[in-house]
């Protein structure tokens, strides 16, 4: 009986789908916890994803405790905080600053935290620095362009409450341009798109950015934020938490990967040693 | 008296080309910004990398799976719309295009909540977990591909004759078989074009890979995964590296598919 075209493609089509779902199957497998060496999971905005990295693969050679970190705006995994997922809640949350850690508290998804490192508010200036801006005042000079985050990112909205408030925000305003996130505002300075843009300095002293002159200004003195690491309520584990918690804030251990990145570290961070032995209270 | 000279085609013909061209010359310039502004040092950066290949491969399986499977959800669907009437057909017809009305976000995070009510959640935990894994990678690339391919069955059917099927229940079959013998032969180039449209729209999903998946990298990263951790980081040079080599994984397996789908058709 001769088999018809149909039949050989669809047949044929599900013979690839199996063959695709076992791969699939195969690698998930490849990657999947087992009960006894469940994973942490960390939700974290990229603006730390390079110290993090280290910090876990340091974490995991050292005690022996996976860490996974899972990376997104701070906006979406505040949303995805929100929506724990059944089978693997979050352990903790490292957003870009601490309003994301103020609103995961209202809502009652995180109880405690610990300091991490400060970021100010700076000028990264375009490569090549072709408009020649060397202080707040050049940034006023016709033609100039200066990206500023929308209000949705930390860094935006201080900027603008303190620039309203030091009465420097209807001058600027003209020459700004509302881009989304901080790093969307910085990479518009690295393109060449703005002249100049308002960010974070530990975005600033980024590798990437490293051709590029970071300008630190009177004007922006007042704009400042914190990058905190909560523990969430959702956690399986709360004390496996706490333990990386601890190990991200110690000055030896975690604190050693942001200064490398340039984040300006709190400075009374008690040891490894210190933290292991103390209670972790954290900000409130 | 002599006929009128026919007037010259010439004229018709550039303000086509024209019209035309400013499209293909815009995104002909896309790509020249985006070759111009990398380099091969940056490509070679980009293959060296572990997690970009593990995302290479995985967007290679998954767009495929998800393709597939969209193709075997389009074709009846795409039959039944087009050939039948029955009640409710309107609002499945517009029900249908809600993927592709829907901002990809809100796709990523509906799945996301889905699979947290308790039938979903029951799912996860009882048969496989969806979030956050590979499976949520497939099905967030096929809620959205999926729509496209109904809605390129749907006008292939339109488009072909019903007539050849009815001669062909005249001659004995029954409707499964003239529809499986006469109306799916037929229907081959719209089943490849919704394949590779499926396809190439699983390979630029990225909204609801990011809500829905998350960006874990080696675990549930993807090539547009890729382009967002690089382009977070401000490293647009890795960013564009991984997007022209998207370009050039789409066009290969594209021009693959076309040349076996194709063949004997009698159209390449």
């Amino acid at each position: 009986m001769r088999t018809s075209s149909s039949t050989m493609i669809a047949v044929g089509s599900l013979l690839l789908l199996g063959l695709f779902a076992a791969g699939l199957f195969w690698r998930e497998r490849q990657h999947r916890p087992t009960p006894a060496n469940q994973p942490l999971i960390v939700y974290a905005a990229p603006t730390s994803r390079l110290p993090l990295e280290l910090i876990a693969t340091d974490y995991e050679t050292e005690t022996g405790q996976r860490v996974e970190l899972r990376f997104g705006a701070s906006e979406d995994i505040l949303t995805k905080v929100r929506f724990p997922n059944a089978t693997e809640p979050a352990d903790l949350f490292i957003p870009a600053d601490d309003s994301y850690i103020r609103q995961a508290r209202e809502a009652g998804l995180a109880a405690e935290s610990l300091p991490i490192a400060r970021v100010h508010g700076v000028l990264l200036l375009a490569k090549t620095n072709p408009k020649g801006i060397a202080t707040w005042a050049d940034l006023l000079r016709d033609g100039v362009k200066v990206a500023v985050p929308n209000p949705a990112a930390a860094v935006g909205k201080l900027a603008r409450n303190h620039l309203t408030k030091t009465g420097k925000w209807a001058a600027l305003e003209p020459h700004a341009v509302d881009t989304g996130t901080v790093t969307e505002a910085a990479n518009a300075t690295k393109i060449g798109g703005v002249d100049a843009a308002i960010v974070w300095d530990a975005v600033a002293h980024a590798p990437a950015y490293k051709e590029q002159t970071v300008l630190t200004v009177p004007e922006l003195d007042g704009v400042e934020g914190r990058v905190e690491m909560a523990v969430l309520n959702q956690t399986r584990d709360p004390e496996a938490a706490r333990r990386f918690a601890r190990y991200v804030a110690a000055s030896d251990r975690g604190l050693v990967r942001f200064r490398e990145f340039k984040f300006r570290v709190e400075e009374n961070a008690s040891t490894w040693a210190d933290g292991r032995t103390a209670d972790v209270g954290g900000t409130k | 008296m002599t006929a009128p000279r026919p007037k010259s085609d010439v004229p018709f013909y550039l303000c086509l080309s024209l019209l035309g061209g400013l499209y293909v010359g815009l995104v002909a310039a896309l790509l020249v910004a985006d070759v111009a502004y990398t380099s091969t040092v940056d490509l070679g950066h980009v293959f060296a990398s572990p997690q970009i290949r593990a995302a290479i491969w995985l967007s290679l399986i998954s767009c495929s799976a998800a393709a597939i499977l969209s193709v075997w959800v389009a074709v009846p669907l795409g039959y039944l719309l087009s050939r039948t009437r029955f009640p409710g057909r309107g609002f499945i017809d517009l029900l249908v295009d809600v993927p592709i009305l829907l901002p990809p976000l809100v796709v990523g995070l509906s799945l996301l909540i889905l699979f947290q009510m308790p039938p979903g959640a029951w799912f996860q935990r009882n048969v496989f977990a969806v979030a956050y894994a590979v499976p949520g990678v497939v099905l967030a690339q096929f809620a959205v591909s999926a729509a496209f391919a109904v809605r390129t069955m749907r006008v292939t059917f339109d488009q072909i004759d019903p007539r050849t099927e009815d001669i062909a229940r005249t001659l004995g079959c029954s409707r499964a078989q003239a529809f499986w013998l006469v109306t799916l032969p037929e229907a081959r180039r719209g089943i490849l074009t919704a394949f590779t449209l499926a396809w190439a729209r699983a390979l630029g999903e990225f909204g609801p890979i990011l809500v829905f998946c998350g960006a874990t990298r080696m675990r549930t990263e993807v090539l547009s995964t890729s382009v967002f951790l690089e382009l977070s980081i401000g490293n647009l040079e890795a960013a564009l590296g991984v997007s022209l080599l998207m370009i050039g994984v789409a066009v290969f397996v594209l021009v693959i598919t076309r040349a076996f789908g194709l063949r004997g058709t009698g159209l390449i």
